[in-house]
């Protein structure tokens, strides 16, 4: 085949795009001719590492003087469009049939500065980008270890997207490694969006629960990674995917362990108070001024009844008009830029709080019972699992109305069955609570110092459980 | 299938909009709450039955309440209630009634567990509220609607909760008493309310014998009996005169607290014959002693001595009274059937009761005496 | 676990799942029924019942032994043969579905007297039923895992107890021998179906981690416990309420709380009630497994994920036999004289003939 057509024939199934660069050139005293899609590729490293050589190349192989790091030889199409997709530069030579393929993709990578939206008071101010390869530099350079392990699939028919999964060898469970893979190499689909494989590879759609912790932040993969966990890169996403999960991985901040243990213990039964709360305290008030109000303190009772009077709606339906309207308070806040934010948080927070009061639609125990309730689903360290939270109570303000507490009970219930069944990966989700481990509430649910969280969490079955030698020796060393 | 299953989950998530204000709603919003209940008889053997429920209204900020009293006339608590429905915009709710007044009357002739039967079937009745005994007509108490700022219900609720706290009274409410109604072994008594002039007070207590009325104790007596029953501990304060030490004094009292009463009951049960050895172990507190001088161990004893003396005579004085209206209130029936069940089962226990021997001796201990002697 | 058999349990768990299914929505009832008769005597009535099914437990024991990896149903095939046995597989599960239309009827009841007079029984059932067989289509080892969270709350049970010492008069009860052992012993048949639930050691024992002993160990602890519970509450009641008193209510346990007023909440006995809505939903969520299970254990081609909801659905209909609570209290009379055949008896008679047909063999 002539270099002319050979050129075509690649130029053709990139789909003649405009920003194939061609360049011509002498080399070894022939034609050669350099392609490569310049959108993704560095030039100027073209012009130093590739052309520059080349053109004082006499005789030999191209590929003993291009300073690219990756240098590949291939013969078939499909596989060089495949690499030139990836920001290659494919050498083609008059007479030779042999495709010379180098790496020249553009470094784009944006400061690796600290996530929006899971900021900390202390410890390290670093995120992902979304960039790949500065992501698991990110993760390599603070695991020194062989063991740390990376796999590399591309997922999506068109996309071609990048996705890396990590684990330490030494720790993660290997049917845990097995059933990731195995779910990931299962996928089929044209594209493959940074948000979709979460969905891809969970194991229950029908749960409002996430099943796999999302996290820009690289010290929570470390730490996941190093409790024998699988981390789930995908290029172009700053947000990382960790299975397998429990319930308690969401209400951990990495903040928790760069303040002293008591009171980030304070901190964490704090939230889980508020766990309940955010979707239990609604659908109790309903219950108690629909149903019990017998269960009322005495005063209680007049107070909330001295404010109920005017108002011409079934505490349900107030409920779900205040929660609604907060819904939609938020929303509207997190589309606008930051100054408009704040005007809509003013309108929406103070003026119709006030207004609606005001006016007798809504009482003030509701508006009171709404805002703890907005709050404490704030607390939670975790977008996704906040969500969660939110959506969860509507159903129980339904149950409260309906049965009142019973309502609520049977509500519960149902939860904590499934709870109880949702399982990440084939592990427990609701691990330290359900199988029972009460050796594990140390770092679940309170957090005890470092040095005594002797072992890892059971919840990724680790290979090897012993994380904390006993390190506080000194203590007993009198020679000291 | 799949199908199904969602829609049998979207029935379930949508069910409950269409039950919304079915069964068994009880709306806090529509309710009326009933604060204080007071009964009278009304002629012809029907009951009057004064209710004063409670309005809250809201003014934007703040919380304004007031009362209002209803009457009706029936042959029981529901046929009265029904009657008060009748005028009453809202529903007629119980829940957070406080306060049942009975007249003097009405306690005697007829017996208290009917009155209270319908409080005992409503799972929604409050049955910590309290009961009590008006000297007179009790609707003229509920009448009163405020006593200085405060509202008549809440007037009356704080006022046995005062009162029993200082061991006035004993600390009854509706469930307490139930088991006593029954119990032939134990009677109890209840606070018994006068209204003088503008004012509401608790002169005493109402002897309660079985179900009805049988005779009252003043302040001092009831007080007397709770520290009998050993159910005093705490803020029961007691006043004695003291021997004449200083002639030109006026003020010649001992006051102690009672830190902790302990009694001890023994019976010498025979067919129809009852000997009741009483013991009586008190630990007091001084809190008023004019003559000063208890540094002293002597004096202490003295003082102690002579507080026995006088609260035996005036518990032998007690006990009188209570046979003569065959009022258990020490509860040695109880005692007798629990320890003496072969000889309770053929004895009249009332008949005697009323001749029983009395034999009590008491123990005083002073504890403390303040910051000074 | 990832990569362990699911449908194994541990000893805890296997202790939880017993105490849930003992502990149901009977107790709050046990004072009353047992007082009738035995008057101040009950607890010990209770106490009597208590010990009288640990011996039953042991003897379960020597029959689980011997046929160890087999659970009752499969004991029955192999003693009575293919057609015997599976008759009487099918009898058991019946059983268990008597159990669970029996435990449905009596929270249908308390639930109707206590808060929902006006919310018909259908509802009543469905909410039930709902959560029940939910939970009762999961594995085995999840139900184990919610009966350990339920048994979580048992502690209030103490609690309760607490509250109650704090104002009763303990000369009610006594004198404790008031009508004699002899009624005292009758009477602790009545407490058969506060206890029942004991027998689901047969169907869940070979399904257990662990040796024999502990395995044994921890059936008894949980009887232990449940004894102690239900006659510790059982001498409460009678102590807070005059003899006369209890005789008037239904409901002692449930009433007590009622009298007690906390300044946070009012109606402590809306959220006991709560707490036996959860007991009896475990309760319920086993009965309809283990008598789905007899049905697989018949043709192993059923599975129990796809029966229980008709389970479920029969036994709801089978509570419309009696709605009104003083029907019901007939149809426990008559409930009582049939758990000791099922308990006692059947499995006893299995243990007999185990050794008979070993005898046989070896001669």
């Amino acid at each position: 085949m002539r270099l002319e057509e050979r050129i075509n024939e690649i130029k053709e199934n990139l789909s003649n795009s405009i920003d194939i660069e061609q360049r011509m050139l002498h080399c070894k005293g022939q034609v050669a001719a350099l392609l490569y899609l310049k959108t993704l590729c560095d030039e100027q490293k073209i012009v130093r590492e590739i052309i520059t050589p080349l053109q004082r190349l006499e005789r030999g192989s191209p590929v003993h003087v291009v300073r690219s790091v990756n240098i590949l030889v291939k013969q078939d199409v499909e596989q060089v469009i495949k690499q030139l997709l990836q920001g290659w530069v494919l050498l083609l030579l008059e007479n030779e049939k042999n495709n010379y393929l180098f790496a020249a993709l553009k470094e784009e990578a944006r400061e690796a500065v600290e996530p929006e939206n899971e900021r900390i008071v202390r410890g390290p101010h670093q995120g992902f980008t979304e960039n790949i390869l500065k992501n698991l530099s990110l993760i390599r350079r603070q695991i020194q270890s062989k063991h740390l392990h990376l796999s590399t699939f591309y997922l999506g028919k068109d996309t071609h997207t990048q996705v890396v999964v990590a684990y330490m060898k030494n720790l993660a469970n290997p049917i845990l490694i097995k059933k990731v893979k195995k779910r990931i190499t299962s996928i089929k689909v044209d594209q493959l969006l940074p948000g979709y494989l979460e969905e891809f590879i969970e194991e229950s759609p029908a749960s409002p629960f996430p099943q796999l912790l999302n996290t820009e932040r690289t010290d929570r993969v470390i730490a996941n990674l190093m409790e024998g966990r699988v981390a789930i890169f995908i290029d172009g996403d700053p947000s990382v995917l960790i299975a397998p999960v429990s319930l308690f991985t969401f209400y951990q901040s990495t903040d928790d362990y760069h303040s002293r243990w008591q009171v980030s213990s304070f901190l964490r039964i704090i939230r889980l108070i508020s766990f309940f709360l955010a979707f239990q305290l609604p659908a109790i008030y309903i219950a108690m001024v629909s149903f019990h109000p017998e269960m009322l303190p005495l005063n209680l009772t007049y107070n909330i009844q001295g404010s109920l009077r005017q108002i011409p709606f079934h505490p349900l339906i107030e409920a779900a008009i205040m929660e609604l309207t907060l819904e939609l308070i938020r929303e509207a806040g997190i589309r606008l830029p930051s100054r408009v934010g704040q005007t809509i948080g003013i309108v929406g927070g103070l003026v119709i709080g006030d207004a609606v009061v005001n006016a007798g639609y809504i009482s003030y125990t509701m508006i009171i019972i709404v805002a703890i309730t907005a709050i404490a689903s704030f607390i939670v360290p975790t977008q996704e699992m906040s969500n969660a939270v939110r959506l969860l109570r509507f159903p129980m303000m339904f149950a409260a109305a309906v049965l009142g507490l019973v309502g609520i009970t049977f509500g519960t219930m149902i939860l904590v069955i499934h709870l109880c069944r949702l399982e990440s990966f084939g592990l427990p989700y609701f691990e330290p609570f359900s199988p029972l481990r009460l050796k594990e509430w140390k770092d679940a649910v309170f957090r005890f110092p470092v040095w005594s969280l002797k072992e890892r969490s059971n919840q990724p079955e680790p290979l090897r459980k012993k994380q904390v030698e006993s390190s506080r020796r000194w203590g007993h060393d009198q020679s000291e | 299938m799949k199908r199904l299953k969602l829609f049998l989950m979207l029935l379930v998530l949508i069910f409950p909009l269409f039950l919304l204000g079915c069964w068994d709603q009880d709306q806090l919003k529509q309710a009326r709450l009933v604060y204080t209940i007071a009964l009278d008889q009304a002629s012809g053997g029907q009951l009057l039955g004064s209710f004063v429920v409670r309005n809250t209204t809201s003014h934007t900020q703040q919380i304004e309440t007031n009362n209002t009293i209803y009457y009706a006339k029936g042959r029981s608590m529901r046929e009265m209630s029904q009657a008060v429905s009748a005028s009453l915009n809202g529903r007629l709710r119980v829940f957070k009634f406080r306060v049942l007044l009975l007249s003097e009357k009405l306690a005697r002739t007829q017996d208290l567990y009917p009155l209270l039967d319908s409080f005992y079937r409503e799972p929604k009745s409050p049955l910590n509220a309290k009961v009590g005994i008006v000297k007179g007509e009790a609707n003229e108490v509920v009448q009163h609607q405020k006593i200085g700022t405060t509202l008549i219900g809440e007037y009356l609720d704080q006022l046995i909760e005062g009162e029993e706290k200082l061991s006035v009274i004993s600390p009854q409410d509706i469930q307490s008493i139930c088991p006593l109604m029954f119990d032939p072994g134990e009677d109890f008594s209840l606070p018994y309310f006068e209204v003088k002039g503008n004012e509401v007070e608790v002169v005493g207590a109402a002897m309660m014998r079985g179900q009805r009325m049988v005779g009252s104790l003043s302040r001092v007596e009831s007080k007397l009996l709770q520290m009998m029953r050993g159910k005093n501990d705490g803020t029961a304060l007691v006043s004695l005169a003291i021997p004449m030490t200083n002639v030109h004094s006026a003020v010649n009292r001992v006051s102690f607290e009672i830190m902790k009463s302990s009694p001890e009951i023994e019976l010498r049960v025979r067919r129809n014959h009852l000997d009741v050895y009483y013991k009586l172990g008190l630990k007091i507190n001084v809190k008023e002693y004019p003559p000063a001088n208890l540094d002293s161990p002597k004096e202490v004893s003295k003082l102690n001595r002579y507080i026995e003396k006088i609260l035996k005579d005036r518990c032998k004085h007690l006990f009188a009274k209570m046979q003569k209206h065959q009022f258990d209130g020490l509860g040695i029936g109880r005692q007798i059937i629990a320890y003496h069940n072969d000889e309770w089962k053929h004895m009249n226990y009332k008949e005697v009761y009323t001749h029983a021997n009395f034999y009590p001796t008491i123990h005083v201990e002073s504890k403390g005496n303040g910051i000074i002697y | 676990m990832i990569n362990q058999n699911k449908t194994k349990i541990t000893r805890g768990q296997f202790f939880c799942m017993i105490l849930q299914t003992q502990i149901g929505t009977q107790l709050v009832s046990l004072p009353h029924n047992l007082q009738e008769t035995a008057k101040g005597g009950a607890w010990i009535s209770s106490l009597l019942m208590g010990v009288c099914i640990q011996i039953f437990i042991f003897l379960f024991g020597l029959l689980l032994n011997r046929f160890s990896g087999q659970d009752f149903y499969q004991i029955c095939i192999h003693i009575f043969g293919k057609w015997l046995g599976r008759v009487l597989c099918g009898i058991y599960s019946s059983f268990f579905l008597l159990a669970a239309a029996f435990t449905l009827m009596v929270y249908v009841k308390i639930a109707k007297a206590w808060v929902f007079p006006k919310t018909p029984h259908w509802f009543l059932l469905f909410v039930m039923l709902l959560t029940s067989v939910y939970l009762a289509r999961s594995s085995l080892q999840v139900m184990s895992r919610v009966m350990v969270i339920a048994s979580l709350f048992l502690p209030s049970l103490f609690l309760l107890v607490a509250m109650g010492l704090s104002i009763a008069n303990f000369t009610y009860p006594m004198p404790f021998l008031e009508v004699g052992w002899l009624k005292i012993i009758q009477t602790a048949f009545l407490a058969l179906p506060a206890f029942g639930g004991f027998e689901v050691i047969l169907f869940i024992y070979p399904y257990v981690h662990g040796t024999n002993k502990q395995k044994l160990m921890a059936a008894s602890l949980a009887n232990a416990l449940t004894t102690l519970i239900y006659t510790v509450l059982v001498y409460t009641s009678l102590a807070v309420f005059a003899p006369e008193e209890i005789a008037i209510v239904p409901e002692p346990l449930i009433y007590m709380l009622k009298a007690i007023r906390f300044s946070l909440v009012e109606r402590l006995d809306l959220i006991f009630l709560n707490l036996g809505v959860l007991s009896s939903t475990t309760t319920l969520a086993i009965y309809l497994y283990i008598s789905g299970k007899g049905l697989k254990s018949i043709n192993n081609h059923i599975a129990i994920k796809k029966v229980v909801p008709i389970i479920a659905l029969i036994a709801a209909l089978l509570t419309y036999v009696a709605t009104d609570p003083f029907s019901v209290k007939y149809y426990e009379m008559k409930f009582i004289g049939i758990i000791p055949v099922f308990t006692f008896i059947i499995p006893v008679i299995c243990l007999l003939l185990s050794f008979f047909r070993k005898k046989e063999r070896l001669s």
